[in-house]
């Protein structure tokens, strides 16, 4: 059983497909009622895609009903019953093509030709047919034919091109429109540039209609270049139904046949540009995804390194603590003037131990992609700071020389200060590797424009000239142990607040020169 | 426990040398202080008894540094690493190159006071066995040819005759050397006679 959720919706789609088809019957032809476009077509689609086959029934008493309340039956009532059925069927063969391929439906391409090539198969199909049974049943003149079925195709063809996706995206509608709303005046700007096209072909020049029609083309491809596949066809719908106001309303002219198969044109052309746009923001997103995901990654890569040092630092006041504590608890037995002095020890070492946790949050509560305006100086003091004890035990000089009067760049600090710590931790192995007495490593900057380009320069042996111009992929290392994330991380870090991060070895010395470009922070920033 | 015994505290961090020498002497231990390995090694004579608690992450030498410096230099004091990582190859590290024992911050007093008595024992044990060796052998460099050829045959077992006949001298003159050795060395009876064998056998 169905259930009463099918009635309805099936009661719903009928009512909706007569006062659709109602609308926009316009300049019916051959005394038949075939009008040039039939947005009850590409509802009927929709529906079949979301109810399956037995949508059919609905579907079928619908195009009855129709052919009753809007036509008044032309060609009878056997006619009218056969020309029904015969649409239904034929539709819930094409929804049940689209249906298999339910989860890929338009985003790319490739789907999109797909989705246009069998809607083209099958309203192609239903036009013959339809006219085939209307010739059959003595309802037309066979010297019509021919026209009867390029206009019954064009209809239910622009018809399913323009409403059929915009209603199987139903689900998306909401997060569509909060799309929209983030950007609502560029989408109030390209309605309006819309409108006024259309009122000024259509409306103005109604006459020369077909003469003026391409300028249509460039707000259509604006705004299938901004919002992919779905402003296309939400833009196709727009022109549809301005064309249909300026029939109505305007009492237009204009050869309305000739104007669908343009419009047939345009909706092929946004269709599948849109396609390709929609397909290309996919692939950028996934993109920002990886990024996303390697940062966090790097982040914990970071934090074990922290949770280490953060352990031998924790452990150095709670050590001194629990000794003087233990002193103490001896101290008061016996009893011992030094009590108090020892007690009040222990009690600068707990407060110790607790600076260390402050030092701990400060550093985790920077806050995630805020490009906030940063001193380079303090950074590289940070980074110093927390690589101190690695910088001691490999004998290694850390020497930054910023100019007082370098800019605040504009960068998310946590991110710049992981890849800065990557940058001076790579160089601290790589000098350690060649084992080099003298080990040392440079950080300099110096403006250039809107850029301030930061260097890491290591007197270690460089990047292995092999593997070099593969560097920043992930994967790729010359460290021993080594992931190979750590600088394909920081490039992307670095690419996605507008910088960027460069290598070339140093001929002089034979060691490393990372270069990282940086936005300085605009005047409202600082 | 040896009166003489000193525990040498090295660590970096000046509270934790503070405590720990607080603690140590409080229980009955004498406690030395030094801020570095550098310093330590500067005044250590090999004389010094006790032992070392070092801690492992030091600016310039690190505790696994010292210890080996020790070792090369002959200074047989236990060392006793203290690290803030639990880390295992480390540990591994210093007990191969023969430190007594790897504590962990933060220590239990209980078991650091019990760790560093168990160390000086050792130290006191290693010390007096190698002045008994010290001794023995200064006795033994006393003896002439003779009489050391006449207490290797005696601990070996021999007979008076027999050492006579494979010294060929006459068994009266094997009784005097015998006296005078057992005299120079302080033996009373074979027994102890045997036992400065053993230590000529030794040498």
């Amino acid at each position: 059983m169905p259930g009463s959720g099918h009635l309805l919706r099936a009661a719903l789609f009928i009512t909706a497909y007569v006062l659709i088809d109602w609308l926009s019957y316009l300049q019916p032809v051959l005394q038949l009622g075939i009008t040039p476009w039939n947005p009850q077509t590409g509802v009927a689609l929709a529906f079949l895609f979301w109810e399956g086959r037995r949508g059919a029934f609905a579907v079928a008493a619908a195009a009855l009903l129709s052919e009753i309340v809007v036509r008044d039956v032309p060609a009878g009532s056997i006619a009218a019953i056969t020309t029904s059925i015969w649409i239904a069927i034929a539709y819930a063969a094409l929804a049940e093509v689209l249906r298999r391929k339910r989860t890929s439906f338009l985003p790319s391409p490739g789907d999109a030709a797909r989705f246009v090539g069998a809607s083209l198969v099958a309203t192609l199909l239903v036009g013959a047919g339809f006219i085939a049974i209307m010739l059959a049943m003595g309802a037309l003149p066979g010297e019509v034919a021919l026209g009867g079925v390029a206009r019954y195709w064009v209809g239910d063809f622009n018809g399913v091109l323009t409403l059929t996706p915009l209603l199987i995206w139903a689900p998306q509608w909401r997060a569509g429109l909060a799309a929209l709303r983030a950007h609502w005046r560029e989408a109030l700007l390209q309605v309006a540039v819309l409108g006024a096209t259309i009122w000024i072909i259509f409306g103005l020049l109604s006459d020369q209609a077909l003469r003026f029609f391409y300028p249509l083309f460039v707000p259509m491809i604006w705004i299938a270049l901004r919002w992919g596949i779905v402003g296309a066809v939400v833009g196709a719908l727009v022109i549809q139904i301005g064309l249909a106001l300026m029939v109505t309303e305007a009492g237009m002219a204009a050869p309305l046949l000739d104007l669908q198969f343009l419009m047939l044109t345009l909706n092929l052309t946004a269709l599948l540009l849109g396609a390709a746009v929609s397909e290309r923001q996919r692939a950028q997103e996934q993109l920002r995804e990886r990024d996303a995901a390697l940062a966090r990654a790097m982040r914990f890569a970071t934090a074990g390194e922290m949770a280490s040092a953060l352990t031998h630092e924790l452990n150095q006041p709670i050590t001194a603590l629990v000794s003087y504590l233990r002193a103490a608890e001896m101290l008061a037995a016996q009893p011992d003037a030094r009590l108090p002095e020892t007690l009040d020890k222990a009690g600068r070492e707990a407060l110790r131990a607790s600076e260390v946790l402050r030092r701990l949050r400060d550093f985790y509560s920077t806050g995630a992609a805020a490009r906030a305006p940063l001193s380079l100086a303090r950074m590289c003091e940070i980074v110093g700071a927390a690589l101190h004890e690695r910088l001691r035990r490999a004998r290694v000089q850390l020497v930054c020389s910023l100019d007082a009067g370098l800019p605040r760049v504009a960068a998310d600090p946590t991110q710049l200060e992981i890849v800065l710590h990557n940058l001076v931790s790579n160089a601290i192995d790589a000098i350690t590797l060649s084992a080099d007495a003298s080990g040392r490593i440079d950080i300099t900057a110096a403006q250039r424009g809107d850029d301030v380009l930061l260097s890491v320069v290591d007197s270690g042996p460089g990047v292995a000239t092999e593997i070099a111009p593969r560097i920043f992929e992930p994967f790729v290392t010359d460290k021993p142990g080594g992931m190979g994330l750590g600088l394909a991380i920081s490039r992307s870090l670095l690419r996605a607040q507008g910088g960027d991060l460069e290598y070339e070895p140093v001929a002089a010395t034979g060691g490393a020169r990372f270069t990282l470009r940086l936005k300085v922070a605009q005047a409202d920033e600082q | 426990m040896n009166s003489e015994a000193v525990v040498f505290v090295v660590d970096d961090d000046a509270a934790i040398r503070d405590a720990l020498s607080l603690l140590i002497s409080l229980h009955g231990l004498r406690a030395q202080i030094f801020a570095s390995a550098e310093s330590f090694l500067d005044t250590c004579r090999s004389e010094w008894r006790g032992c070392v608690l070092v801690d492992l992450q030091m600016p310039g030498m690190s505790g696994l540094d010292l210890q080996a410096e020790l070792k090369a230099r002959g200074i047989p004091l236990p060392v006793i690493v203290l690290t803030a990582h639990g880390d295992v190859a480390t540990a591994r590290a210093a007990l191969k190159n023969g430190a007594v024992d790897f504590l962990e911050k933060p220590v239990d007093d209980a078991v650091l006071i019990d760790v560093l008595r168990n160390a000086i024992e050792l130290d006191a044990e290693r010390s007096a066995a190698a002045q008994a060796r010290a001794a023995a052998a200064e006795r033994l460099a006393r003896l002439t040819s003779r009489e050391r050829d006449v207490l290797r045959l005696l601990a070996q077992g021999n007979q008076l005759r027999e050492i006579a006949e494979r010294l060929e001298i006459s068994p009266r003159t094997v009784e005097v050397y015998k006296a005078r050795m057992m005299e120079k060395l302080g033996c009373r009876t074979l027994a102890d006679v045997v036992r400065a064998g053993s230590e000529l056998a030794r040498e």
